[in-house]
């Protein structure tokens, strides 16, 4: 079995950045398909915020406009929802030492961090395509919406990326700690705080269609962009430092 | 690629490695040579800087000071080049749960080569004895066989230099000699450094021993004339006084 | 002040510049800047003109009230006000270089000076928010407004007491140091963003409180520029000083735990000089031809017997033999030739299973 024959052979073979990167995120999928983990119990927990809100809003009738404070509530059960999906990304990676093992290999660090931040892009965004339809029937099948509520898809793609990067970085750095799913939720909720301030201001201004409005609604988007790009170019630059020692 | 692999080099050359953080020190001044082809066992006490010390020349970690270079190649310049010639097998198997053996090495092999390199795969799913479990869940896998199965995943790049901590724990006698016989066979061509707790095991298996205490070097010797018994005196002593 | 030698270190390295030139300047730096700050107050009250509610950018009405018009006695609080919130930020900004200097060096003493000036950092923040209340409590007659500056700094709050947060929920003192110093760029970064967000995106319910670019009459521009000074000044003694009794207080930690590690060796050159036994014993180990087999294979035996057990729980007991035996092994160096027999063998396997 010491075939050193072949040696030199098979490690001309190095593996680029993106063949990693797919080797990664694959893994990601396939586990995520095999156990459905994170997608189920993030939808249940979707669920589970959409009944609060139908107590919460119960009393109120029809003397409250729901449309105007449907992109806030929208928000609400996002960051919610992802903060329990974040929360589980890593158990897998921990649980037996695997993140150790992809280190092990001539990984770049930053590559584990956009395979990650794409695989929780990827069930974040699956979630949200289950959810925010319930969402609109739940509370908003008798509303009259505005012809521009199809634009609330911009920020919520957006809001999601953000999320899913900037999540990314806070849980690893979580994962191993005591407390950790209080902690997340202690670091990221002030960190997405501007993103998450952005995406309602943009996605209200969608729900409403209030013509003149639509000067916020790009300005809200460009600056939900632009953290967006500061903010996961941090998170890349800073991922070695939380993995490597 | 082929430099540091002939006959009497060094697989390890550290001089003076310290890991320190605040004022204590986890390694105070190592110095190592290690041979080609070696296989080196360390002992000592808990806390004696083992496993630090396998970690820094797992490449997962720094020294604070020191030089190494291992197989020839400066660890601290060029640890990426260094990766692909280094597996390690730990006690905690490196393995998820619910992917099968094949996906697991194909993930791993990916990681190394780009493409999943299946005739190596295959080799070593043989070798471990695990082909008729190829497709079925790791997690319904036994302790001993996923320890098999994890030194398939060290070796899908065919490291030179293995490096294994703690290999023993959790295995019941059965497996730990099941996991010996293999090492037996993939021990060709290769440098092994093993952390145990096991005195017995980790001196029959060796060519090499190696004791820590405090950080420090305390013997580091070929076992060739080194009597047995005289150097579990010499263990017991060292663990005996390692509560520093 | 900070030489960032990789070199050994010790305690002693961890000194902020004792006694430098930076040191002798922190009194007359707190002296001063209380000075100006007293100034400052002295001159709000008595000599800057009140201001009409007209800084506002546009009529406004906030809980009922129209605030455009009044006189606004309440705006006094923005001499004292404006200064801490600028000092707050000018210290995040040190813990933010601080942050970045130990990530690039993993030298403890930045982390510690990141710590230090994070904690600075958060009493400033906690005044600002307290006067910035106060402001607004009695401006627009609400305890709480979602303000751009109020949000930032309520942002900024929990950011620095997420930090915190984060230092006390790791143990290992490398992996906090790393992580949060990686937190503190983070949240230095996302700040300003906070800022810029909430100030930009308008917000149907609050209007843009602050006109920036209106300038302000000398009568007031000079007991804020003293303020604001003097507040600097107050913010880097205060920062200078915390960092003297936090560098003093780990200092104490490192020198408790080398006493900690001395007392269970009674002296540190008995450690060393066991140490120094243990090598010569490993010379003289390797210089020994090998026994016979049978002696060998005999512990072998004895230890095999042993394996089975491992695992099990070991015994207090056992430790004391431990330390006797090692205690006779170092004293008589000559013995550790003679194989030991089945009850040292016995003693090593339960040890070795404790360790497990």
């Amino acid at each position: 079995m010491a075939d050193s024959r072949n040696r030199g052979q098979r490690r001309s073979r190095r593996a680029s950045s993106f063949q990693q990167y797919k080797a990664l995120l694959l893994k990601d999928l396939r586990q995520e398909i095999r156990t459905r983990e994170m997608l189920t119990s993030m939808v249940v927990y979707a669920l589970l915020v959409l009944t609060i809100y139908g107590a919460a809003l119960a009393q109120v009738g029809d003397s409250v406009d729901v449309v105007a404070l449907a992109g806030g509530l929208l928000w609400a059960l996002i960051i919610f929802t992802s903060l329990l999906g974040l929360n589980r990304s890593f158990s897998h990676e921990t649980e037996s030492g695997c993140l150790e093992g992809i280190l092990l290999a001539p990984v770049d660090r930053a590559v584990v961090f956009l395979a990650k931040a794409t695989s929780n892009l990827i069930f974040l965004a699956v979630v949200e395509l289950i959810t925010v339809p319930l969402f609109f029937l739940f509370f908003l099948s008798g509303a009259e919406l505005a012809t521009t509520t199809p634009m609330m898809l911009l920020p919520l793609a957006v809001g999601t990326v953000g999320v899913a990067g900037v999540g990314t970085l806070l849980s690893t750095m979580t994962i191993d700690t005591r407390g950790r799913d209080v902690l997340l939720a202690i670091l990221f909720i002030p960190v997405v705080f501007p993103l998450l301030y952005a995406c309602v201001s943009a996605t209200s201004v969608a729900f409403l269609g209030i013509e003149g409005t639509f000067g916020t609604f790009w300005t809200s988007l460009a600056l939900a962009g632009a953290y967006d790009v500061i903010m996961i170019a941090a998170a890349w630059g800073l991922y070695e430092f939380v993995v490597d020692a | 690629m082929a430099a540091g692999t002939g006959q009497g080099s060094l697989a390890v050359d550290a001089r003076g490695l310290v890991k320190q953080f605040g004022p204590r020190r986890a390694l105070d001044g190592v110095d190592l040579s290690i041979p080609s082809g070696a296989f080196l066992s360390i002992f000592g006490p808990n806390g004696a800087g083992k496993t630090t010390l396998l970690r820094i020349l797992a490449l997962l970690s720094r020294p604070t000071r020191g030089s190494l270079s291992l197989l020839g190649t400066d660890a601290l310049d060029e640890p990426d080049a260094l990766r692909s010639r280094i597996g390690l097998i730990s006690h905690r198997s490196m393995l998820y749960g619910d992917l099968s053996a094949q996906e697991n090495l194909e993930f791993f092999s990916a990681l190394y080569h780009g493409e999943p390199d299946r005739v190596r795969i295959r080799e070593l799913l043989e070798l471990v004895e695990l082909d008729h479990r190829r497709n079925d869940p790791v997690r319904t896998y036994s302790r001993g066989m996923q320890q098999r199965l994890s030194i398939a995943r060290a070796l899908v790049n065919d490291p030179e230099l293995v490096l294994l901590d703690e290999p023993y724990s959790g295995l019941d006698p059965h497996a730990a000699e099941l996991f010996d016989e293999l090492i037996g066979r993939v021990r060709e061509g290769r440098t092994f450094i093993m952390v145990s707790h096991d005195l017995e095991k980790g001196f029959d298996l060796c060519s090499h021993v190696l004791i820590l205490a405090r950080g420090q070097v305390v013997v580091c010797a070929e076992k060739a004339g080194i009597d047995r018994a005289a150097f579990r005196e010499l263990y017991l002593a060292t663990v005996g006084m390692g509560v520093a | 002040m900070a030489t960032d030698a990789p070199a050994r270190e010790t305690y002693e390295q961890l000194s902020v510049g004792r006694g430098g030139r930076l040191e002798r300047l922190v009194p007359i730096a707190l002296v001063l800047g209380v000075v100006l700050t007293v100034i400052d107050v002295v001159w709000t009250f008595t000599l800057a003109p009140l201001v009409q509610g007209a800084q506002l950018s546009e009529p406004v009405v906030i809980a009922g009230t129209q605030v455009t018009t009044k006189l606004l006695l309440s705006q006094k609080i923005f001499y004292l006000h404006v200064p801490v919130a600028v000092a707050s930020f000018a210290i995040m900004l040190f813990a933010a270089i601080w942050a970045v200097r130990f990530l690039m060096t993993k030298s403890r003493r930045f982390d510690l000076y990141s710590k230090t000036s994070m904690e600075v950092t958060l009493v400033f923040i906690v005044a600002t928010m307290i006067s910035g209340d106060l402001w607004t409590r009695f401006e627009w007659g609400v305890w709480w407004t979602w303000e751009p500056r109020l949000t930032t700094y309520f942002i900024l709050m929990l950011l620095v007491i997420g930090y915190f947060i984060l230092r006390n929920a790791l143990d290992d003192p490398e992996r906090r140091a790393r992580f949060s110093a990686v937190f503190c760029i983070v949240a230095f970064v996302d700040a300003p963003i906070s800022f810029m967000i909430t100030r930009l995106v308008p917000s149907s319910i609050h209007p843009v409180v602050f006109r920036t670019d209106s300038g302000l009459p000398p009568m007031m521009l000079i007991p804020f520029l003293l303020g604001l000074f003097g507040m600097l000044l107050i913010a880097f003694a205060l920062t200078r000083l915390a960092l003297r009794i936090n560098v003093d207080a780990q200092e104490v930690e490192d020198l408790k735990e080398r006493l900690e590690e001395q007392d269970a060796w009674k002296t540190r050159a008995a450690a060393d000089a066991a140490l120094e036994r243990l090598r010569a014993d490993a010379s003289n180990l390797t210089a020994a031809a090998p026994t016979s087999d049978g002696s060998a294979s005999s512990v072998r035996a004895a230890a095999a017997s042993d394996v089975a057990g491992a695992g099990g729980p070991a015994s207090d007991g056992s430790v004391d033999s431990l330390a006797a035996s090692t205690r006779d092994a170092s004293a008589h160096p000559s013995d550790l030739q003679t194989p030991s027999g089945a009850a040292a063998a016995a003693s090593s396997h339960s040890h070795d299973s404790q360790e497990a």
